[in-house]
C-alpha cells in the first residue's frame, strides 16, 4: 500500500465515521459506499463492492435512532477491503468478520464519544445559560473534532487489526467457504429481520416476500455480473 | 451570506455536539442562532438563544422545521412558555415521521440502489446513490427550514398535510421491495464469487436459522453479534481440531 493510497483510506474510513452521526448523514457511512470507495482507492473496486455489499445486509437491520447504541460501520469496512485486496476475494469473509468486529468497537466508541461531548457542555453551561453563541459554535464544531479523531482512530485500528491478522487468514483459508456461508447468511438473516421488523404483517410484508423471491432468481445469474461491470 | 442560507448549511451538521444531557438542543441553538438576529428586538434575543439551547430531539433531517418554527414564533413575539411547549411538543412527531419515512423508507430504497445497481453495473451506482442521498437531504433540509419559517406556532399542519407523510406507505412499500431484492441478490450473487463451490442452498438454510435466532433474541442479538459468535467459534474450533 502507498503513502498515498493510506491516506485515501484514511480518509474514507474518517468520512464514514463523521456522516454517521455528526455530518449530513448521506449514505458516506454506509458500508456499500464505504467498500466501493476503498476498492477505488486501492485499485480494486470489484472486492470493494462486494466486501461492502456484505456488510451492508448487516447495516440493513440497524435503525440508526437517536440514544441508541449501534453498530459504526464504515471505518472497519476500509479495513475489510484492505485485507480482502490482499487475500482475494475467496477469503472475503474473513475481513467481513474483522469488520463487524471494528463497528461492534465502533459502537462502544460512540457512546464515549457522545460523553466526551457532555463534559465539553457541562464546562460550556456557564455561558450558554448567559446566551453566548460563541459556546454553542465551540460545541458544534468541537463535537464534530472529536468525532473526526473517533473515526481515524477507528479507521487505523482496523487497518493495524487487518495487517495483523492476514498471516493468520492464510493459514486458515481452507475455511473461507464455511465462514463464506457464516458471514453471508447472517447478513441474510439481518438484513430480513431489519426489514421484518420494519414491514410488519402488511402490505409490506407482501412486498418484502416478493422481493427476497425475486432478488434470490436475479442474485442466481452471477455469470452475468463480470461481463456488466458489477462484482 | 443570508442568516437562512447560514443556517441551512448548520442545519446539515446539527448533531455534531449531541449529548445525553440535551440531545440535539445545541445543533438547534446554533442553527437558529443566525436567525434570531433577523427581526428579534435586541432585548430578546439572548433569552430566545437560551430557549433554543435547552433538550431537543427529533430526527436531523427535519430538525429545520423546529428550528424555523422556533425563530418565527420568537420574530413574532409569542410568549416563552409556549415557544417552550411548541419545542416540547414538536420533537416526538418529527422524530416519529423522520424515523418512519428517512431511515426506514428512503435510505434502505438507496441501499438498495447501489447494492443491486452495484452488483450489477459496477461502482458508479453506489456513488449514484450518494449523490441522490445528498440531493434529498439538501431538499429535504431546505423545505423544512422554509416551511418552519413560513409557519411558525402553526407548523403542525404542515406536519400533518405534507408529502412526506403522504408518501410514507408508499416509500415503506418500496423500501421492504427494495430491501428483499438486494439482501437476496447480494446473498446469493456474493456467495457465486467467494465460495463458487458452496452451494446457495446453504447460504439459505443458514440465513433462515439465523432469522428465527435474530427475531428471537431482538437487540441482544443482532445479526453482527450472531456472525461474530458463530465466526469465532468456527475459527477456533479448526484451531483445536484439525483434520
Amino acid at each position: 500500500m502507498s503513502a498515498l493510497q493510506a491516506v485515501g483510506l484514511l480518509a474514507v474510513g474518517t468520512a464514514a465515521g463523521l456522516d454517521l452521526v455528526s455530518g449530513p448523514q448521506v449514505l458516506l457511512a454506509r458500508p456499500i459506499v464505504v467498500g466501493t470507495l476503498a476498492g477505488l482507492v486501492l485499485g480494486d473496486a470489484t472486492s470493494g463492492l462486494l466486501v461492502g455489499g456484505i456488510l451492508e445486509l448487516y447495516a440493513l437491520e440497524v435503525l440508526p435512532v437517536g440514544a441508541a447504541r449501534y453498530p459504526d460501520h464504515g471505518p472497519g469496512t476500509v479495513g475489510a477491503v484492505w485485507l480482502t485486496v490482499q487475500t482475494g476475494t475467496s477469503a472475503a469473509a474473513f475481513g467481513v468478520l474483522l469488520a463487524l468486529l471494528i463497528a461492534e468497537i465502533g459502537g462502544h466508541s460512540l457512546i464515549a464519544l457522545r460523553r466526551w461531548n457532555g463534559r465539553a457542555l457541562a464546562r460550556a453551561s456557564g455561558a450558554l445559560d448567559r446566551g453566548d453563541v460563541r459556546a454553542a459554535a465551540a460545541l458544534q464544531k468541537g463535537g464534530a473534532f472529536r468525532d473526526m479523531v473517533r473515526s481515524a482512530l477507528l479507521t487505523s485500528l482496523a487497518l493495524a487489526a487487518a495487517a495483523a491478522v492476514l498471516p493468520l487468514v492464510l493459514r486458515v483459508e481452507r475455511l473461507s467457504g464455511l465462514l463464506a456461508v457464516v458471514v453471508i447468511g447472517a447478513g441474510l438473516a439481518g438484513a430480513v429481520a431489519g426489514a421484518i421488523r420494519t414491514a410488519g404483517r402488511s402490505q409490506r410484508a407482501v412486498a418484502l416476500s416478493a422481493a427476497l423471491v425475486a432478488g434470490w432468481i436475479v442474485g442466481g445469474i452471477a455469470g452475468i455480473f463480470p461481463r456488466w461491470g458489477g462484482w | 451570506m443570508r442568516a437562512v442560507t447560514v443556517s441551512l448549511f448548520r442545519l446539515l451538521g446539527v448533531q455534531s455536539g449531541w449529548t445525553y444531557e440535551r440531545m440535539g438542543g445545541i445543533g438547534v441553538a446554533f442553527a437558529v442562532a443566525p436567525l434570531l438576529e433577523e427581526g428579534v428586538p435586541a432585548e430578546r434575543r439572548v433569552g430566545a438563544f437560551i430557549r433554543s439551547a435547552e433538550f431537543f430531539n427529533s430526527h436531523p433531517w427535519l430538525t429545520g422545521l423546529a428550528v424555523g418554527a422556533e425563530a418565527r414564533a420568537e420574530r413574532d413575539g409569542v410568549p416563552a412558555e409556549q415557544i417552550q411547549r411548541l419545542r416540547a411538543a414538536l420533537g416526538g412527531p418529527l422524530g416519529a415521521l423522520g424515523d418512519r419515512v428517512i431511515w426506514a423508507g428512503l435510505i434502505p430504497v438507496l441501499s438498495g440502489i447501489a447494492l443491486v445497481g452495484g452488483g450489477l453495473w459496477g461502482w458508479a451506482m453506489p456513488v449514484l446513490a450518494v449523490v441522490l442521498a445528498c440531493a434529498l437531504r439538501w431538499e429535504v433540509t431546505r423545505w423544512s427550514l422554509t416551511r418552519g419559517l413560513e409557519t411558525g406556532m402553526r407548523v403542525a399542519t404542515v406536519l400533518k398535510n405534507c408529502t412526506l407523510s403522504r408518501i410514507s406507505t408508499s416509500v415503506g412499500l418500496t423500501a421492504a421491495a427494495a430491501t428483499g431484492l438486494a439482501a437476496t441478490f447480494v446473498a446469493r450473487g456474493a456467495l457465486a464469487r467467494v465460495a463458487p463451490g458452496v452451494t446457495p442452498w446453504m447460504v439459505l438454510a443458514t440465513g433462515a436459522v439465523g432469522l428465527l435466532v435474530v427475531l428471537k433474541a431482538g437487540a441482544r442479538l443482532p445479526a453482527y453479534r450472531l456472525a461474530l459468535v458463530a465466526g469465532g467459534l468456527a475459527l477456533f474450533l479448526s484451531q483445536v481440531v484439525r483434520p
